[in-house]
């Protein structure tokens, strides 16, 4: 292991209710099978490329940050990792009862890793975003199961 | 980040200390008590699961108002679904189980510790959050 590892132990985000609908065509109803793999598929290739504020727009909410703040949003996490990612994984994942599941995915590259919160519900194939939180500790969002 | 909606937490215990009574927290069957819930939960009758559900003895009844004044406002419209999302059996009659209530896009979600005894069951413990992990912590 590097020992160049950072951890920007300061960042953290938490966001409740965020359904998870129509993921790429705003335009466009939603796909049949705009499944929890879709999801992941383009969760993961905005937030690699650290696109933080794409990636929770991505996801209808109740209470949606706005544009400047999704703005702020990237510009406080590309300071605290000034490279993109190169990598991501499913580190841990639980599934509950009728469609609701909780997992944390890492993202990382030679020197920072991220790690993702997420629980979802799955109504009628559609995943929703129930909470959803960032952190560079691991053992902070591992301590939400 | 600010922009999340605040978070309502209430937890019950119930019995309690040597004080309380369980009988307001006993239900005849699963049955019975899964239909009180659901039906106030849904119509977010929240004064009357907490007096039901033990919060008579912890909460004076200006608390319980506050209590449901808060409910209200964060949850403006009627459940219209539910469904239990964890449940784990520890054995001896004693059940824990979580349920979530929705419309729409808005959850909440209550948790229950469950004893049946031979004739009836009692509630142990209730709560209720907007958010769902601490209650999965539980398990």
């Amino acid at each position: 292991m590097s020992n160049s590892v950072l951890t920007a132990a300061t960042f953290a985000l938490a966001l409740s209710a965020l359904p998870l609908s129509a993921l790429a065509q705003e335009t466009k109803p939603p796909l049949p099978r705009a499944t929890y793999n879709e999801a992941r598929e383009q969760m993961d290739s905005l937030i690699l490329q650290r696109r933080l504020g794409d990636a929770i727009a991505m996801f209808k909410a109740l209470e949606q940050p706005d544009e400047a703040e999704r703005a702020d949003l990237d510009t406080r996490l590309r300071a605290l990792y000034p490279d993109d990612f190169t990598d991501v994984a499913l580190v841990r994942s639980e599934i509950h009862k009728n469609g609701f599941r909780q997992e944390i995915i890492a993202y990382w590259n030679e020197s920072q890793y991220l790690y993702v919160y997420l629980l979802m519900h799955t109504v009628d194939n559609q995943p929703r975003l129930l909470n959803f939180s960032f952190d560079a500790d691991f053992h902070k969002l591992n301590a939400l199961f | 980040m600010k922009w999340f909606k605040p978070l309502l937490a209430v937890l019950i215990c119930a019995p309690g200390f040597a004080l309380a009574q369980i009988q307001d927290s006993v239900f005849k069957d699963y049955k019975t008590f899964e239909r009180f819930v659901d039906r106030e939960a849904k119509s977010r009758d929240i004064a009357t699961l907490l007096s039901i559900l033990g919060g008579r003895d912890e909460l004076t009844s200006e608390q319980i108002r506050n209590i449901e004044g808060q409910f209200l406002a964060l949850y403006p419209e009627d459940f219209e679904n539910v469904v239990v999302f964890n449940r784990k059996d520890l054995g001896n009659g004693i059940t824990q189980e979580a349920r979530a209530y929705w419309i729409g896009l808005r959850y909440v979600y209550f948790y229950f510790m469950l004893h049946q005894r031979d004739d009836e069951l009692v509630v142990l413990r209730f709560s209720f959050n907007s958010l769902p992990d601490k209650m999965l912590k539980e398990f």
